[in-house]
């Protein structure tokens, strides 16, 4: 999961710019922009973090058109999703120099799609996907500077950070945001499974009702989670702007 | 088809009746999918209800007796629908008391919990975490088990045995009686208002509860078979237990299976979450030698002590995430204790755990005893105990459906009953049997695999069980510890106890529940054969799903389980349409199908929160997305490959058409969108909704940012030539 402890990986902790990872920002940041006028979304967010820690990271080009394949594999689009693979996984091979860097998605369920994608990599070096809430748990919280914490967070882990085991570093990460984090008693998944929400409105509408009411009830300062679209259904849930752990992490801990 | 057309009005007249009984009509369910997906427990018996009600309050439950008493109809109470024994399942109306009976109130800070009965276990022991106590019985199922099922069922565990189980933290319950009275067994004056309230009931538990008393066979049996775990039968040790008549109505009601009452609300004592845990797993050489280490062990204060034997932990190695212990073991004859020591604080912990490895030295084990207290290994360890039921069902053969036993004997004669069990599985060849459980209680499981609907398995079977009831009950043990009686044991029931107090257990449902309306055919069965009837059939439907065992784990993590379906739903309305189709009855295939589409596939959010919970690892959004991808009409999977090949025009396309509709009111986008969601289908079009945001940027392009720059940014973008 994190940097093999290569001679490669040492020589990049030198202050250079040569890329440490490879970013793969999800496309669903461009379909559904950031929460609220003035805020920045994940992806300047989490490249701002990068920043302050003195990492570098490298944006694939072509970046605008590949996916994670998940909106083929949810829909059962067989074609469409061998297509979108095949595309992707080629771009990330040459981008990662055929595996030497670890790729990094900022947002849990594109992470897990790109997790699939790469099991059916057969070559000898298989790319490593590591999600930007663990890569910031790992790389970016031990160099951040002082600064003062919210004062508390309600936080929604998904269903992605749950499959991938991540929730572990999602609290490091909203522990370090807030002197309080909060996770609603009847948490569960929220159901707006990308478009699902859209379709069937009252799938997540049902999903979402004990814990909605659970968020409402806890009055926190700012509401989080890890990935765009369930963002948007705890939003529409709760009435409260949800938006990426990393994103309000930047805010909080900006010089 | 005159029979068809009476039932039908029948039919109409008793729905009509229970639509009339509750608030929303439409919270009474008809249709060939909600009786289907409603039917299935985690028994290896179906029955297919009439009607499935989703109850509201304590009232609408009396409203819904009334309509059962005046239409004679009878009723079955459903939550969690983890039971093993075929007490959750009906022909009549089935009453789901899980979706909205789910409140849980701390008391007294946390020294007792009032809970309603569709809470499960683990939202109890949640909500008492912060109190540092937690719920007394601890069943494996613990995460979909809810406390309506926990009551029915006398349910205890691994730790609790018979000193914390429901029958001893119950406090007091709201329960509402066949007669439609509702009584709060906690209120000062309970007794009394029994008395003026229920007068036939009152005096009938005096007069049980004198002759009972009066009878030094009864007594003797009593305190014999309820000194161990024992779920079988009515609890008539109420009766020797407590005075006040109300209080011995209180403690008839935990175990009674639904066939008494409706527990509208339960009060339980707590007990102290022992903070300070050790663990280890002892591999013994063989099963004897790991039962007869029991007595000795259970003497150092063991809070667990789990016995797997060496089919269990073959089992166990294909499990994810099985503990290295076991997966590095060449399983032959061995078996496993998984001993566990709970203390309050670090040193009392040591304490236990030297006196513990003062014995454990002196065992003929096969590796040293290696106890942690790491969290990662333990939560390993109790993976693998907690998932042996049903991974063991979900390793039988396609066509098999898998029955699971229950058995306590005191534990001195544990060893030579788990010898004899195996010369019973060789005697009547049953082939994957392995035997684990709670051996601190003298409380074996083992799993039956066989095609109990073939003449040759159903023979079997019933040769078997006569031999096992002699063995267990030659031993002076229970047939049921902790699963309950069911319609499994209920025509073995008089023999255990013997005609007396089986006569009194009769008399007990009399006094309750003089129409019979509740449960019937559970726990008190006149029909010998009643242990031989009503058989599921598991039918193979689908290579994702086929293992399911229908345990219900997956069911209270399912986003869509208060929508539509649940996984375990979805799988088992697949098998009805499969054995439909195999009776030949394609009406039901088309009834069924009609409302799969939607209610299965196109509200599955195929998350895959399922599969965290299931004990085999089914993901069944992979099935969903699968039937998706069946039915994907071939017009939307070819738009959906030219997608595909330019995804970076659609997404800034989807983009700007979200910021375009920002800049107009909601109503103009409504409109439009909900026509053509009309005309082309809700599963293609999504639905916009005003919360949703603008579009972002290009991922490329390096957006503006509010924060301030302190140096150049170091993000670089790769060359566009590079790929070119």
């Amino acid at each position: 999961m994190r940097n093999p402890p290569s001679e490669t990986t040492r020589q990049r902790t030198q202050p250079t710019n040569a890329p440490q990872a490879v970013y793969f920002p999800a496309c669903v940041q461009t379909m559904f922009g950031p929460a609220t006028t003035g805020t920045c979304g994940v992806q300047v967010g989490f490249e701002q973090l990068c920043e302050r820690a003195g990492i570098t990271l490298l944006v694939p080009a072509g970046i605008d058109a590949l996916c994670c394949g998940t909106p083929w594999s949810s829909k059962g689009m067989a074609d469409g999703l061998a297509t979108m693979s095949h595309k992707t996984l080629a771009v990330l091979r040459a981008a990662t120099n055929e595996g030497a860097l670890p790729v990094v998605c900022d947002a849990s369920s594109c992470t897990e799609g790109l997790r699939h994608i790469i099991e059916g990599d057969t070559s000898a070096r298989p790319l490593t996907v590591i999600d930007a809430v663990e890569f910031a748990a790992t790389h970016i919280l031990p160099s951040l500077p002082g600064y003062h914490k919210i004062e508390s967070l309600a936080l929604h882990p998904t269903c992605s950070s749950t499959r991938l085991g991540i929730n572990p570093a999602l609290d490091t990460i909203a522990d370090a945001i807030a002197e309080r984090v909060e996770i609603p008693e009847n948490w569960g998944c929220c159901a707006f499974a990308g478009d699902r929400g859209m379709l069937h409105p009252e799938l997540t509408a049902s999903a979402t009702r004990a814990q909605a009411a659970d968020v409402v009830a806890m009055g926190a300062t700012a509401h989080a989670s890890c990935n765009r679209t369930c963002e948007l259904g705890m939003t529409r849930a709760t009435g409260k702007p949800y938006r990426h752990v990393l994103e309000i992490l930047e805010e909080v801990t900006r010089p | 088809m005159s029979t068809t057309t009476v039932s039908a009005q029948t039919g109409s007249t008793v729905f009509g009746a229970l639509r009339a009984a509750v608030t929303d009509p439409a919270r009474v369910k008809t249709r060939a999918i909600d009786l289907y997906a409603n039917a299935h427990d985690a028994s290896h018996f179906l029955l297919i209800p009439q009607a499935v009600v989703v109850a509201t309050d304590a009232a609408e439950v009396g409203a819904l007796l009334r309509v059962a008493a005046a239409q004679g109809v009878h009723l079955t109470f459903r939550s969690g629908g983890t039971s093993l024994s075929g007490q959750a399942i009906t022909d009549g109306v089935l009453v789901d008391v899980r979706r909205n009976f789910k409140n849980i109130e701390v008391l007294d800070g946390g020294l007792r919990v009032r809970v309603q009965p569709g809470a499960t276990v683990r939202a109890v022991n949640t909500r008492l975490a912060k109190y540092g106590r937690k719920f007394g019985p601890d069943p494996a199922s613990e995460s979909a088990a809810t406390i309506g099922g926990v009551v029915a069922n006398n349910s205890s565990g691994m730790a609790c045995g018979t000193v914390d189980n429901t029958y001893q933290t119950l406090e007091s319950v709201v329960v509402v009686l066949p007669s439609g009275t509702v009584v709060d067994t906690g209120a000062a004056d309970a007794d009394d208002q029994l008395l003026r309230r229920e007068p036939v009931l009152y005096n009938g538990l005096l007069e049980l509860a004198r002759r009972t008393r009066s009878n030094p066979a009864s007594v003797a049996t009593i305190r014999q078979q309820f000194s161990m775990k024992n779920t079988m039968g009515y609890g008539v040790n109420s009766l020797l237990d407590f005075d006040r008549p109300v209080d011995m109505l209180a403690h008839l009601i935990v175990g009674s299976e639904g066939t008494l009452g409706f527990v509208a609300e339960t009060v339980f004592r707590t007990v102290p979450k022992l903070p300070h845990v050790t663990t280890a797993l002892l591999v013994f050489p063989g099963l004897e030698a790991a039962t007869a280490a029991l007595p000795a062990l259970v003497a150092t204060g063991a809070a667990t002590l789990e016995l797997m034997d060496a089919l269990s932990l073959t089992v166990g190695q294909q499990m994810p995430g099985a503990p290295a212990i076991v997966l590095d073991l060449v399983v032959q004859e061995h078996a496993a204790l998984l001993v566990e020591y709970h203390a309050e604080s670090s040193e009392k912990l040591a304490q236990l755990l030297e006196t513990g490895m003062q014995t454990v030295n002196t065992l003929d084990l096969t590796l040293p005893a290696d106890f942690t207290t790491d969290a990662g290994i333990r939560g390993q360890l109790w993976y693998l105990r907690k998932g042996i039921i049903p991974a063991v069902g979900g390793t039988r053969p396609q066509g098999t459906s898998a029955l699971l036993e229950d058995i306590v004997v005191p534990v001195p004669a544990l060893a030579r009953t788990c010898m004899e069990l195996m010369r019973l599985f060789a005697k009547y060849e049953y082939e994957n049997s392995m035997i684990f459980g709670h051996a601190k209680d003298g409380n074996v499981h083992f799993m039956l695999t066989d095609d109990f609907g073939s003449p040759t398995g159903l023979e079997r079977f019933s040769q078997f069980t006569e031999d096992l009831v002699d063995l267990v009950l030659g031993e002076g043990g229970s047939l049921k510890a902790e699963h309950g009686t069911g319609r499994v044991m209920a025509p073995y029931v008089q023999r255990q106890y013997g005609d007396e107090l089986y006569d009194v257990m009769r008399r007990i449902k009399v006094l309750f529940d003089p129409a019979g309306l509740l449960n019937p055919g559970v726990l008190i069965n006149d029909d010998p054969n009643a242990h031989l009837k009503d058989l599921k059939a598991i039918p193979a439907v689908a290579s994702e799903v086929d293992r399911c065992t229908e345990c219900g784990w997956c069911e209270p993590v399912c986003p869509s389980r208060n929508v539509t379906l649940t996984p375990r739903q979805r799988i088992v309305s697949l098998r009805a349409i499969e054995q439909a189709r195999l009776d030949g009855n394609l009406a039901l295939v088309a009834e069924l199908e009609k409302d799969y589409e939607y209610d299965a596939v196109q509200t599955c959010a195929a998350d895959g929160m399922c599969q965290t919970a299931c004990p085999v690892t089914i993901n069944t959004g992979d099935l969903m997305k699968r039937l998706r991808r069946d039915d994907a009409n071939p017009v939307e999977k070819a738009i959906w490959n030219v997608a595909a090949k330019n995804w970076g025009a659609v997404t800034r396309v989807a983009g700007v058409a979200l910021n375009v509709v920002r800049t107009v009111p909601v109503g103009v986008i409504l409109a439009p969108n909900k026509l053509a969601r009309a005309v082309l289908g809700t599963d293609a079009v999504p639905l916009y909704s005003p919360e949703l945001p603008g579009g972002g940027a290009s991922r490329k392009h390096r957006a503006v940012t509010t924060a301030p720059k302190a140096r150049p940014s170091i993000t670089v973008e790769e060359s566009e030539t590079r790929h070119a």
